[in-house]
């Protein structure tokens, strides 16, 4: 049983056990049984473990880029990143979108002291750009999966389990 | 203050927040170290196998598709992993005669209050050690499921998600675990299960019942 039927279920189950002396005495046993696994106590992890982990991930997240798809935070480059491995033709792209944005964006006025820039200013700003729109694209492709998940977990929880009469009976 | 959902702290990690990972260690850690160390009977493997089994969730994180549990997805990976080491063990015939179980997380001390006695002491500890060495009987098909089910508190669903296979599967195979276990420790006569020679020897089997 062990909690995972529905009510109807259990009351039939337990009708069943009332009038039914073999499947009762073997509920007993299996009662028993549990009783004897809790004997075996949950054990404390060694104090020192989530460090020795932890030391392993960063390892790992320098050895190789095993999240290929990952933005490295400010200040964090590593390789294997977005900015890497973005394909030429749509990074180009990209870039030329943002200088285009930037002169729109910052009108005759800022023309000049952006000029005086170049070089610096200017790539620092297509950078950032590049940064940023691909974390906003990793964000939204994390996001959408998510909802998707969601709601097929939401669907899930309406669909009787095609086991569950089976596997309560067994219990 | 609520806690922070697994999944958002996986869509940090994935933007880019590494760091953030250690929440989800610090979160399931205990939980995979008693899974593994349930399933290897060994405390320094058990501790290997749980940093292999997180290295290898950080590096898979990009595949997490969220339709199922972080918890149900992270107990795969340390299921595998698991099998993966005691495979590797069975391949070494020298393992046992130079390492033998220990089972320094399961010392009695660890025992909830109240202090027992002396005797009952001596009753908790051999009991827990018949259990240790049905657990070990079981085969890995068997005791994955139970071990998740009766000491992780996973659901039929989440076992089932871990394990790749159906719940109606789950369901039977952890019925006849507890057939199998129920016969080598409390000396059941359901003809289904096995019968053959207790393995494991000593004061295994009926004689728990007794106590």
């Amino acid at each position: 049983m062990a909690g995972e039927c529905r009510p109807s279920e259990e009351i039939r189950i337990r009708s069943h056990l009332a009038v039914c002396p073999g499947c009762a005495r073997e509920l007993e046993e299996l009662k028993a049984l549990d009783g004897l696994l809790d004997t075996l106590k949950p054990a404390q992890e060694p104090p020192d473990l989530l460090r020795q982990i932890m030391a392993g991930v960063e390892k790992a997240a320098g050895e190789a880029p095993a999240l290929g798809e990952v933005i490295p935070g400010p200040g964090r480059p590593r390789p294997g990143s977005v900015r890497s491995t973005f394909p030429r033709t749509f990074r180009d792209l990209a870039a030329a979108v943002a200088v285009s944005l930037a002169i729109s964006w910052l009108g005759g006025g800022w023309l000049g002291n952006l000029a005086s820039y170049a070089g610096s200013g200017l790539t620092g700003a297509v950078t950032d750009y590049m940064r940023y729109t691909g974390l906003a694209m990793n964000r939204a492709q994390s996001s959408i999966s998510a909802m998707n998940g969601e709601w097929q977990f939401k669907a899930d929880r309406f669909k009787l389990p095609n086991n569950f009469r089976q596997g309560s009976d067994q219990q | 203050m609520v806690p922070e959902s697994d999944e958002l702290i996986i869509h940090k990690i994935i933007a880019g927040d590494t760091g953030s990972f250690g929440q989800l260690v610090d979160r399931y850690q205990h939980q995979i170290y008693n899974l593994a160390l349930r399933m290897v009977n060994h405390t320094e493997d058990a501790r290997d196998i749980t940093q292999e089994t997180f290295i290898k969730a950080f590096r898979s994180l990009p595949d997490f598709k969220f339709q199922s549990g972080f918890r149900s997805w992270i107990h795969r990976i340390a299921a595998n992993t698991c099998l993966d080491h005691l495979r590797r063990r069975s391949r070494d015939s020298a393992f046992k005669a130079e390492r033998p179980p220990d089972f320094a997380g399961d010392l009695v001390e660890n025992l909830p209050a109240p202090e027992p006695g002396p005797e009952e002491r001596l009753i908790r500890s051999e009991r827990q050690s018949a259990v240790k060495k049905a657990l070990e009987m079981l085969p890995e098909a068997y005791r994955l499921p139970l071990v998740m089910q009766h000491y992780q508190g996973l659901s039929y669903r989440e076992i089932a998600g871990a394990l790749e296979m159906p719940e109606k599967t789950v369901a039977t195979r952890l019925y006849r675990a507890k057939m199998m276990l129920r016969e080598w420790l409390l000396g059941g006569d359901n003809g289904e299960v096995r019968t053959g020679e207790n393995k494991a020897g000593g004061s295994f089997g009926r004689g728990v019942q007794a106590l």
